[in-house]
């Protein structure tokens, strides 16, 4: 079974920039933890990063915004999508990921 | 080439009430945008329609490490995340133009740039 995992956080891009080297060694090294047990029983198809909220454009009826679709206090920095054998499985490998809220998401295979 | 994140909120109750020849429909205009990416040289690297919000769960991790899982998606917004594509492409502007396929279905389309790039 496939699943997106969304990394969410208030103030994300704010705190990553004023991040030390440290920090964000720490936070490559819980991603490398992440992506570590989730290759263990499965595989990761995809990840990234994604750019700030505000640099996104949403599109409404033909008409471009700038800024995302919803304004939430907390936004998705990145994501992953993994195939792992259960939903339970995919969540216990998202403790690991260095980040106060992780979405884990069914995917459908369409 | 920039690797950019179209994301599709929508309203999942009315997705829900959809009927089967409707949700055809939606699939088609999927498959048109899929066709005229293609056609005007930006790449699809991935992309899926996702389980109803209410399949998620959440897990919360505290200042002192400790873990809550929770059923539901992590922001409780009426538009909550249907599907997404990742898509590579050389101009964000003929990019958004070919959302507006998408935009005869769905409500609304965010377009983000991985990071490392800008959307704007």
């Amino acid at each position: 079974m496939r699943f997106l995992v969304l990394m969410a956080e208030e103030d994300h891009f704010d705190r990553w920039e004023a991040a030390s080297e440290e920090q964000q060694q720490a936070f490559f090294d819980g991603l490398a933890a992440f992506t570590a047990a989730v290759r263990e029983r499965g595989e990761v198809v995809l990840g990234g990063a994604i750019d700030r909220p505000e640099r996104a454009v949403t599109l409404r009826g033909g008409t471009a915004t700038d800024g995302p679709y919803a304004e939430t206090v907390e936004q998705v920095g990145g994501f992953y999508v993994v195939d792992l054998p259960s939903h339970d499985v995919a969540v216990d490998a998202a403790r690991l990921l260095p980040v106060p809220a992780v979405e884990v998401r069914p995917i459908l295979e369409v | 080439m920039t690797e950019y994140v179209v994301l599709l909120p929508g309203d999942e109750s009315q997705w829900e009430r959809t009927s089967q020849a409707d949700k055809e429909a939606m699939y088609a205009i999927h498959r048109e945008f899929a066709q005229a990416l293609e056609e005007r040289g930006h790449k699809v690297t991935g992309g899926s329609e996702l389980a109803n919000s209410r399949e998620a769960k959440v897990l919360r991790t505290d200042a002192d490490g400790n873990h809550t899982i929770t059923d539901g998606p992590y922001a409780e917004t009426v538009e909550q995340l249907t599907g997404f594509y990742i898509v590579q492409s050389d101009d964000l502007d003929d990019l958004l133009d070919v959302c507006k396929i998408l935009g005869r279905g769905e409500g609304a389309i965010e377009v983000r740039a991985a990071a490392g790039g800008s959307a704007s």
